[in-house]
């Protein structure tokens, strides 16, 4: 067997669950382990560091699920979804999605509809820790555009701001399952839009106004400022630029 | 080949494997650690904590670099952003080198965050050596490669580990990083001879040698990394040092992580047989 072939063979074992003969056929007895037994080895390994990342990443899905609950449906996960990326931090950005469709087939995750926003709200924490300072907004030479290329102009966000908006209280549930949270009563059935930023190297997480997340949505989208001023949003600009979730510009030529 | 960004300050003694835990500890207090190491592939993100704190511990202390993934012996093409980021952060901290685990990670796309095994024989021998070489070039500067724990035995393998080993140091031109608990583990698990291994390796492509504790299972050993040094991984390191007293040594530990000081004595216990040998 190629060396090409062994590693294929290997890493389909490992991350795919592929069931083949010829990788152990190619093994030989290692001391006390037999060639099922070193495959296992790795096979353990392998899934133990995608599910410990998984547990991680997600602590407050797997406090409201139980940890054998979510150690099956993480199990699942990596099952049908191997680490694509050399950062085991980047694995499982797509928990959100599988967590939706379990709570859509699984009767027992009914009361749990909220369950995939809070795991998106989770990965959104976890990846703006990792993410870039991002520079400070340039407010003088903004000052020094003439009007008609500040109108033209879009905004750019900070990379270590990410924002979400949910039908359910997603942010009032992470808070109440974090250390000396609080009460479920305090919840109530609202939807919440919420930011996640860094600032001082501090995660926050706080609640925004509807308006607040329009207006993040519209500068995503690349909107301009007369866009932004034509919808009324204009007045949270400031705002904005002051807490560094707003961090740069750019003049449209067109 | 030349350094390109090498530390000025020694890398000399016994020094820790840096952990997130410990870092509070260690830019407040400054602990007397002669040098560093880094996991490489923990500090490639763009922002953080621990970016920020890096400049700080930088500023204190003599560093090295550890990767987990630049896959020497995968067959796929060499991730080359990964390499420049490593290069980018050796740049950016200083470091003294840069090691990797001589094993694959990846295939088919697919990455197994683990120290996946190859057979020892000509064709990986080849692969490797072209492998390391292309890094090296790209990194400017020569790599230390580690032995690491294998739990499994291929049909085609032809030679020893520590034959390949001297062999590829000696193809690729590169250095090792020697990991003494890794050779243990093999011992034990695979029956290869551990002091007959200490005694084959060619002392001038030493740089570093590491020290870690195993977790002994029902009929193996695994490389967790989670305990003190055993015994006999201590009597190893007493031959490798008999025989050069004065290679830069690493305590490494990654799950279950006590306290700093706990590294510490451990550290001070490498330090005592160095001095030993030293002495006579």
């Amino acid at each position: 067997m190629s060396l090409k072939l062994m590693q294929e063979n290997f890493i389909q074992q490992l991350s795919l669950n592929e069931s083949s003969d010829s990788l152990l056929a190619y093994l030989e007895p290692c001391g006390n382990l037999f060639p099922d037994q070193q495959l296992a080895i790795y096979k353990n390994n392998v899934r133990g560091a995608l599910q410990t990342s998984l547990a991680q990443v997600y602590p407050v899905c797997r406090k409201i699920l139980g940890e054998n609950y979510f150690k099956q449906l993480a199990s699942v996960y990596i099952r049908s979804t191997p680490s694509r990326h050399h950062d085991l931090n980047s694995y499982g950005d797509s928990f959100s999605d599988f967590i939706f469709t379990q709570c859509q087939q699984r009767d027992e995750l009914n009361d749990y509809l909220y369950l995939s926003d809070l795991v998106q709200l989770e990965w959104l924490y976890h990846s703006v820790y990792y993410a870039a300072e991002g520079a400070v907004f340039d407010l003088s030479g903004f000052a020094n555009l003439s009007e008609q290329q500040q109108v033209k102009s879009f905004f750019q966000l900070a990379p270590c701001l990410k924002f979400i908006s949910s039908d359910y209280p997603i942010l009032s549930i992470w808070q109440i399952n974090q250390e000396g949270g609080g009460d479920q009563q305090t919840i109530f059935s609202q939807s919440e839009s919420c930011c996640v930023f860094r600032k001082n190297n501090q995660t926050e997480m706080i609640r925004v106004e509807t308006k607040v997340y329009s207006l993040l949505a519209l500068i995503k989208e690349g909107t301009t400022l007369n866009e932004i001023v034509q919808k009324g949003l204009a007045a949270y600009l400031a705002e904005l630029i002051n807490q560094g979730w707003i961090n740069g510009f750019k003049v449209s030529h067109v | 080949m030349s350094a390109s960004f090498n530390d000025t300050r020694p890398i000399s003694g016994v020094g820790i494997g840096l952990r997130s835990q410990h870092i509070y500890e260690i830019i407040t207090t400054f602990p007397d650690i002669p040098w560093l190491e880094l996991l490489a592939d923990n500090h490639l993100a763009e922002g953080g904590l621990v970016t920020a704190q890096l400049d700080v511990i930088a500023e204190h202390y003599p560093l090295t670099l550890h990767c987990v993934e630049m896959s020497l012996a995968s067959v796929e093409p060499l991730n080359k952003e990964y390499c420049e980021g490593i290069k980018a952060l050796a740049k950016c901290v200083n470091a003294s080198w840069i090691s990797e685990h001589l094993c694959f990670t990846s295939a088919m796309g697919i990455h197994s965050h683990d120290l996946l095994p190859i057979p020892y024989n000509q064709e990986s021998l080849n692969h490797c050596a072209d492998r390391i070489s292309q890094i090296q070039d790209l990194l400017g500067e020569r790599i230390l490669i580690e032995n690491v724990s294998s739990y499994m035995v291929f049909q085609n393998t032809e030679m020893s580990e520590i034959d390949f080993i001297v062999e590829l140091a000696e193809k690729a031109d590169c250095y090792l990083l020697v990991d003494v608990n890794n050779i243990y583990v093999n011992q034990v698990n695979q029956g290869l001879d551990g002091e007959h291994y200490i005694d084959r390796l060619p002392l001038e492509r030493i740089k570093e040698i590491h020290l870690a504790g195993y977790q002994q299972q029902d009929n193996y050993l695994i490389d967790a990394h989670n305990n003190p040094v055993s015994d006999p991984v201590w009597k190893l390191y007493h031959r490798l040092i008999q025989r050069k007293d004065d290679i830069p040594t690493l305590i490494e530990w990654d799950n279950d992580i006590p306290p700093l000081r706990t590294l510490m004595n451990e550290a001070t216990k490498a330090e005592i047989i160095m001095q030993q040998e030293l002495i006579v």
